[in-house]
């Protein structure tokens, strides 16, 4: 996380927002598994969500890999204006950043699930789980509707829609149970 | 065929040293893989050795099944045999004399990797169509519980739990399946 945050703030053009999108998502899932972990006694298929919760990681940072990667690339293509480029990368990166909202929601998912079976003393943590992966999903719509050049008919900004709206029920919803 | 793939090794070797001929050809579909993996990724031999290897394995397994002193013990026989047809493979080809040691070298953890592999695709073949299905589109495919929802018609919320039910089930199997072993050590 301090690698991450030094290269965030630092001047480079990249990593940026999909990075700081995929480490919210990746704490999230980091919450869910501490949940979990720390539940094995209440909850028998405790080692079930922390598999999940481990394999929606790991995809998570191979997505904010690609999200990166797309995103300069877009970058690039736009300040040369070369069409055929802008063409093939701009929409890349939307579908990059869909892929984040994409895991997001699933991890918001795994968090009610998490807060229905988990040590109740442990809510709160998958609560704050939900809430983060809401704001991963939110950000990853952001950042489809920014490479989409705003264009909202998309069946990608759609879909981006409703996954956060997905993710915003879900936290709406473990927030109100507390 | 069905009603082989679905006998253990014990089994299996059993019904090899009756003649059945079936048999047979279930024992090398069930450890092909196992062999050649062995070959490629433990002592990454290339294609056309492993191949040679795989021949001999297999043609002395035929030869040799009635020395194996245990019916269960049939997998970590055949990754003997594997091994040891292997290194024979290397020194053959070598010009120099081959250190035994920096053969074997990281050998032993590629072996366990590649047992608990076979172990867990064992597990997964006993377990029931749902619960295969659901665990390979997520941890194989790397499938969305949205898309699994659509695909499997079910709730996308319901999707981690029913997961995490198929994920206890095998780690059950996989239990079953070691108790055995566990108890043999004892």
């Amino acid at each position: 996380m301090d690698h991450l945050l030094d290269r965030v703030r630092s001047d480079e053009r990249s990593p940026a927002a999909g990075s700081a999108g995929t480490a919210s998502a990746a704490l999230a899932a980091a919450l869910v598994m501490k949940a979990a972990r720390r539940s094995r006694a209440v909850w028998p298929e405790a080692g079930g969500a922390i598999a999940q919760a481990a394999a929606l990681e790991t995809r998570l940072w191979q997505a904010g890999d690609e999200l990166e990667r797309s995103y300069r690339r877009a970058v690039e293509a736009l300040e040369s204006g070369d069409q055929a480029d802008i063409g093939e990368f701009v929409p890349a990166a939307a579908d990059a950043s869909l892929e984040l909202a994409r895991i997001a929601a699933d991890v918001a998912d795994l968090a009610v699930d998490a807060a229905h079976h988990c040590d109740q003393a442990h809510h709160a943590d998958v609560t704050v789980a939900a809430i983060l992966a809401t704001a991963a999903a939110r950000t990853g719509a952001h950042l489809v509707a920014v490479n989409l050049l705003s264009r909202p008919d998309d069946t990608r900004s759609s879909e981006a829609r409703l996954l956060v709206e997905r993710s915003h029920q879900a936290a709406e919803m473990l927030a109100g149970e507390r | 065929m069905a009603a082989l793939s679905s006998i253990t090794d014990a089994g299996l070797v059993a019904r090899c040293r009756s003649g059945d001929d079936d048999a047979w050809e279930e024992l090398v579909r069930r450890f092909s893989r196992y062999v050649l993996a062995i070959a490629q990724q433990a002592y990454r031999l290339s294609p056309s050795d492993a191949e040679d290897v795989f021949q001999d394995v297999f043609a002395k397994t035929y030869e040799r099944l009635g020395d194996l002193r245990s019916d269960d013990a049939v997998r970590p026989w055949i990754a003997q045999l594997t091994r040891r047809l292997c290194i024979d493979r290397i020194r053959a080809g070598a010009r120099e004399t081959v250190d035994p040691e920096a053969a074997e070298a990281g050998v032993d953890d590629t072996l366990d990797q590649l047992d608990e592999a076979l172990s867990v695709q064992e597990a997964l073949a006993a377990m029931s169509e749902p619960c295969r299905d659901i665990l390979d589109r997520f941890f194989r495919r790397d499938e969305s519980y949205a898309v699994i929802g659509a695909a499997l018609g079910l709730p996308s919320g319901t999707i981690a739990s029913r997961i995490s039910r198929c994920l206890g089930k095998l780690r059950d199997l996989l239990m079953e399946e070691n108790a055995p072993l566990t108890r043999h050590e004892e």
